[in-house]
């Protein structure tokens, strides 16, 4: 607009001119308005860009939430599952801590028809000795035979 | 045209209004409260430590479990629509819904749920003067909470909380104790160490959404929570289990009032086993009486009676005034200040050995022994055995018994001190008495905690125990063959003998003092070790007012017999094969 206010303006005669001021006046080109050159070409990489630039950080934002969220939600689920299979190991966990109680050990090996051992005797490989008196299970455990009274 | 201008001129400067009303001057309170909403501190439980016997099998561990709770002020405030029974929302009608689940009354949970805070008032008008919280059920399966969950209820909710579970029930019960249901130790090992299996708990401060969701963008603290040590003792689980079934078994023939066994490794002074019937289930501590809540092995106090003659009878050996082949004239009684001691049963005078008398369980005999060796040196002995003092053992309810001070002592107290009257035991102090004797002459404080082990699996040996010398090894030596009598032919315990086997012993059969005087029943005991030429464990066995039967022998040897049986074999233990030499019993 400037550019444009100055070749309007009546400039003040230069210097040079007022040396030929006797001269018969210069015949003066009409001064018009010259036309901006429209740019409309020029101006729509740059709005594309701006627009982009909003789309794309809009997306982006959008992702991000998107993934924290879904981070969220994966690990809530996740807390859940973990709850779930928390308590179904703790619940075998005790059904074999009861399983494995020497009370239903017992229970079991008497269901099966086992019977407790007597009295343990021991068989010494190193010289062949029985050590202890061999006592089959389930029969009464025999009165001690020794006489020790003088 | 203008009305309609005027029209949305007033709705905007009300909305406006109410605008500057909701932003500006409540504006800190309705943020107050939102962030109230969100923030969500939940209590992150400290695991507790688990109780472990000798072989790291559990006997009280923690697993999660759900309380369900009400909130009687959300209730209060809640409106009901027009079907009650669709949608509960009053007390009576969401305890409806929520008692079958539970298995219990409805009233019970009406009850809770219509409660009144401190201020006393509880109703639609003044909510707040409700009770904000309150338990309905606690220490429940996931199962249940999860079914409650699904009621979707207002003013129910399920959380997480820990809860002890003993795989045994009522396996070492009264010596593993229990927990409260808030998880504080309330007996036994879990109350004296409770500061051990206790750790720190933490927590989480979070921003959650309506369906408790942690915002990602919200802030969020986290102060994780110390987990317990956990607790190994030097109880065998198998071990135990034996003992306590062939105690109750034993109570069941002789239809007796309780009893206690206590098995200990003479070498190390560890308790492998402590076993007290009746018993109870530690999973349901509340369904039980509180008698049997306790651990009668160390809180039962009888007089020892003829178990108590090895102490006189060390005294006599230590003082060097009698030898296991001294013979002494035994009358059938004896007069000791204004009281006369006779024996079980009457005889002329005999002339026995001194290890005669201690396998007949001559009264006379043991009291005329402990003359010759002196007041002063049998209370000195009684002492050293630690007789009237704690066993070190730091069980809560550990009663030491009653000694008293020689200078007290009255004439009769002579007389009553020798055969074990006149003051009284608990079970692991006679079990500790005859281990000593096993163990050279050497006592080793017993001891029940074999370690710790922290959070990051680092085991701490627990110290080992303090040991005293009691007898010289040569006295110790001399008890050990006149014990090994009285399970043989001729003695009083033959039902304690085990085939194959040296077994020493000593059988007791005493009157019970009762609310401060002898009420007519009896305590049948039996106290010994084996293999009596290369002794590994003690067994002190008491059987209190037994009906069917009542002498030692007949009712506490056999029990000590299938507890040293089944240790013997589980342990691995062979006899040494050696044969018991000839006691002379007969001058």
């Amino acid at each position: 607009m400037s550019a444009a206010v100055d070749v309007l303006s009546p400039a003040p005669a230069p210097p040079r001119r007022r040396k030929d001021a006797a001269g018969p006046p210069r015949w003066r080109a009409p001064l018009a308005l010259v036309p901006l050159e429209s740019d409309s070409s020029g101006r729509a990489p740059f709005l594309a860009a701006v627009v982009s630039l909003l789309v794309g950080g809009l997306l982006g934002l959008l992702v991000l939430n998107t993934v924290l969220a879904r981070d969220a939600f994966a690990l809530h689920s996740l807390k859940v599952e973990d709850r779930v299979l928390t308590d179904r190991e703790q619940g075998l966990q005790r059904e074999v801590e009861a399983l494995r109680s020497p009370q239903s050990l017992a229970a079991r090996a008497t269901q099966m028809g086992m019977i407790s051992a007597g009295p343990p005797a021991f068989l010494r490989l190193a010289d062949g000795t029985v050590l202890g008196t061999p006592v089959a299970g389930g029969e009464p455990i025999p009165a001690v035979p020794r006489v020790r009274k003088r | 045209m203008r009305g309609g201008l005027l029209v949305v001129l007033v709705l905007l400067s009300l909305i406006g209004g109410r605008l500057v009303w909701l932003q500006g001057f409540q504006a800190d309170a309705y943020a107050a409260e939102a962030v109230e909403q969100r923030l969500s501190t939940k209590t992150l439980t400290a695991p507790r430590g688990t109780v472990s016997d000798r072989s790291g099998q559990s006997l009280a561990l923690s697993v999660d479990a759900r309380a369900v709770f009400g909130e009687p002020r959300i209730i209060a405030k809640a409106t009901c629509g027009p079907d009650r029974r669709a949608k509960p929302c009053d007390p009576a009608s969401i305890a409806a819904a929520v008692a079958p689940v539970l298995g219990l009354p409805v009233a019970e949970i009406s009850e809770k749920l219509g409660r009144p805070g401190p201020d006393g008032a509880c109703d639609k008008a003044t909510p707040l003067g409700c009770t904000g919280f309150v338990y309905l059920a606690r220490g429940l399966d996931p199962e249940i909470s999860n079914r409650i969950r699904e009621l979707n209820l207002v003013g129910v909710g399920t959380i997480a909380e820990p809860r002890r579970v003993h795989p045994g029930q009522d396996l070492a019960a009264n010596v593993v104790g229990f927990t409260t249901v808030e998880g504080k130790g309330a007996a036994g090992i879990e109350l004296q160490l409770d500061e051990v299996l206790s750790g720190t708990d933490g927590r989480t401060t979070a921003q959650v959404d309506g369906a408790g969701r942690i915002i990602p963008t919200g802030a969020t603290q986290k102060v994780e929570p110390r987990p317990g040590r956990d607790v190994q003792l030097t109880l065998d689980r198998d071990l135990q289990w034996y003992a306590q079934k062939a105690l109750s078994d034993t109570l069941a023939s002789a239809d007796a009032e309780s009893g206690s066994a206590t098995v200990l490794d003479v070498q190390t002074g560890e308790i492998l086993a402590l076993a007290s019937v009746p018993t109870f289930n530690a999973d349901d501590p509340g369904a039980a009486d509180a008698a049997l809540r306790g651990n009668r092995a160390i809180s039962d106090v009888f007089e020892p009676g003829s178990i108590g003659k090895v102490v006189a009878a060390a005294a006599a050996l230590e003082s060097g005034v009698l030898t296991p082949d001294s013979v002494l004239s035994v009358p059938d009684n004896i007069q000791i200040s204004n009281k006369r001691f006779s024996d079980s049963h009457s005889h002329p005078v005999e002339r026995m050995t001194f290890t005669g008398v201690l396998v007949e369980s001559s009264n006379v005999g043991t009291i005329m022994a402990a003359q010759k060796a002196g007041g002063p040196k049998l209370f000195e002995m009684l002492q050293r055995f630690g007789i009237g003092q704690r066993t070190g053992l730091g069980l809560p309810g550990e009663s030491p018994g009653i000694l008293r001070d020689q200078k007290v002592w009255a004439g009769t107290d002579y007389g009553t001190h020798p055969i074990g009257q006149g003051y009284s035991v608990n079970g692991v102090q006679m079990a500790s008495v005859y281990a000593s004797v096993a163990n050279d002459g050497v006592r080793v404080t017993p001891t029940i905690l074999k370690a710790t082990t922290d959070a990051t699996g680092t085991v701490v040996p627990a110290p080992p125990p303090p040991r005293t010398r009691v007898l010289s090894p040569e006295v110790a030596g001399q008890l050990r063959g006149m014990l090994e009598g009285v399970t043989n032919d001729g003695g009083t315990a033959v039902t304690a003998a085990i085939p194959g086997y040296r077994v020493a012993g000593k059988t007791g059969t005493a009157q019970r003092v009762v609310d401060g005087r002898y009420d007519g029943s009896y305590t049948a005991s039996f106290v010994g070790f084996a293999p009596a030429d290369a002794p590994r464990l003690a067994i002190s066995v008491s059987i209190q007012a037994p009906k069917n039967g009542y002498y030692g022998g007949a009712v506490a040897g056999p029990v000590f017999r299938d507890i040293m049986s089944f240790a013997l074999r589980s342990m691995r233990i062979p006899p040494t094969g050696a044969a018991s030499p000839l006691l002379r019993l007969r001058g």
